[in-house]
């Protein structure tokens, strides 16, 4: 069973204040059942500053292919060379099974919680 | 309050889209596959055969051969995969135009992707390589585009 975003405690708005915090609203289908077009999260943009990507967590990162496109997806797996993104709906989800790992880098951020 | 403390930041969406508002295709995909289809089978065809009356050595070959087959398969049905989606969803009439011969072009290719997967041939992965090849230059030159074609390995 995926693990989904809790929805947001004080602290979460706390932490927005403190600009530790980012809006992010989904659009699209690739994350269903558990994320809704539309859905409004918090992410944490300094998430892996000192810690790694693991697997489970719903990560923010730049399109391989297109400039200025931000994707939200899974980390499905772990790697040497990168981390396997992956939608939860994969009927519809443009992904790593297409454009193969993803570079830390091209990382943003983790979602924390549903605004 | 929380309501209030959000409205004073911006939101900014990020895309959980499938294939269709993205609309970006690259040959590249089906060249990966592709070098992994020529790079199996010459692992396959590289392999030697222990001795049978050596129990864990015959174990260890049989692996490492069924890995090899599992994804010279896999990767060949990827290749005809990738190249039937530049047929179907990247190539317009206009591009049958400058290349009358691109329906017979892609069904070679694929049909090249079924004889490596049913075949271990050397000559099948290499004509398949070339094949691929050629629809990366049919490709960007559609796009007006001059992309070298360079492998990875």
């Amino acid at each position: 069973m995926e693990k989904y975003p809790e929805n947001a405690g004080f602290i979460e708005y706390v932490l927005l204040l403190l600009g530790r915090r980012k809006r992010i609203r989904v659009t699209g289908a690739s994350m269903l059942p558990g994320l809704n077009d539309g859905d409004e999260l918090f992410m944490d943009p300094y998430a892996y500053v000192d810690t790694l990507p693991e697997e489970g967590d719903i990560v923010v990162a730049w399109h391989p292919r297109q400039a200025d496109l931000k994707i939200i997806k899974r980390v499905s797996l772990v790697l040497d060379n990168g981390y396997w993104l992956v939608g939860d709906n994969p009927a519809e989800s443009s992904d790593s099974s297409k454009y193969g790992p993803f570079a830390l880098k091209r990382i943003l951020g983790k979602i924390t919680s549903r605004a | 309050m929380k309501n209030l403390i959000k409205n004073l930041f911006a939101v900014e969406e990020v895309s959980a889209h499938c294939d269709g508002p993205c609309g970006v295709y690259d040959p590249a995909d089906a060249r990966i596959k592709a070098e992994a289809v020529l790079s199996m089978t010459k692992k396959i065809l590289a392999m030697e055969a222990p001795d049978a009356s050596d129990a864990a050595a015959v174990v260890a070959y049989n692996n490492t051969m069924s890995r090899y087959i599992a994804i010279k398969e896999e990767q060949a049905h990827g290749t005809k995969t990738d190249i039937l989606v530049l047929w179907t969803d990247f190539f317009k009439p206009v591009h049958l135009e400058a290349n009358p011969d691109l329906h017979n072009i892609i069904w070679n290719a694929t049909k090249l992707c079924s004889a490596c997967k049913t075949s271990v041939s050397l000559e099948n992965a290499e004509a398949l390589m070339a094949a691929v090849e050629n629809i990366h230059n049919i490709f960007w030159a559609a796009k007006g585009r001059d992309v070298a074609f360079v492998k990875a390995s």
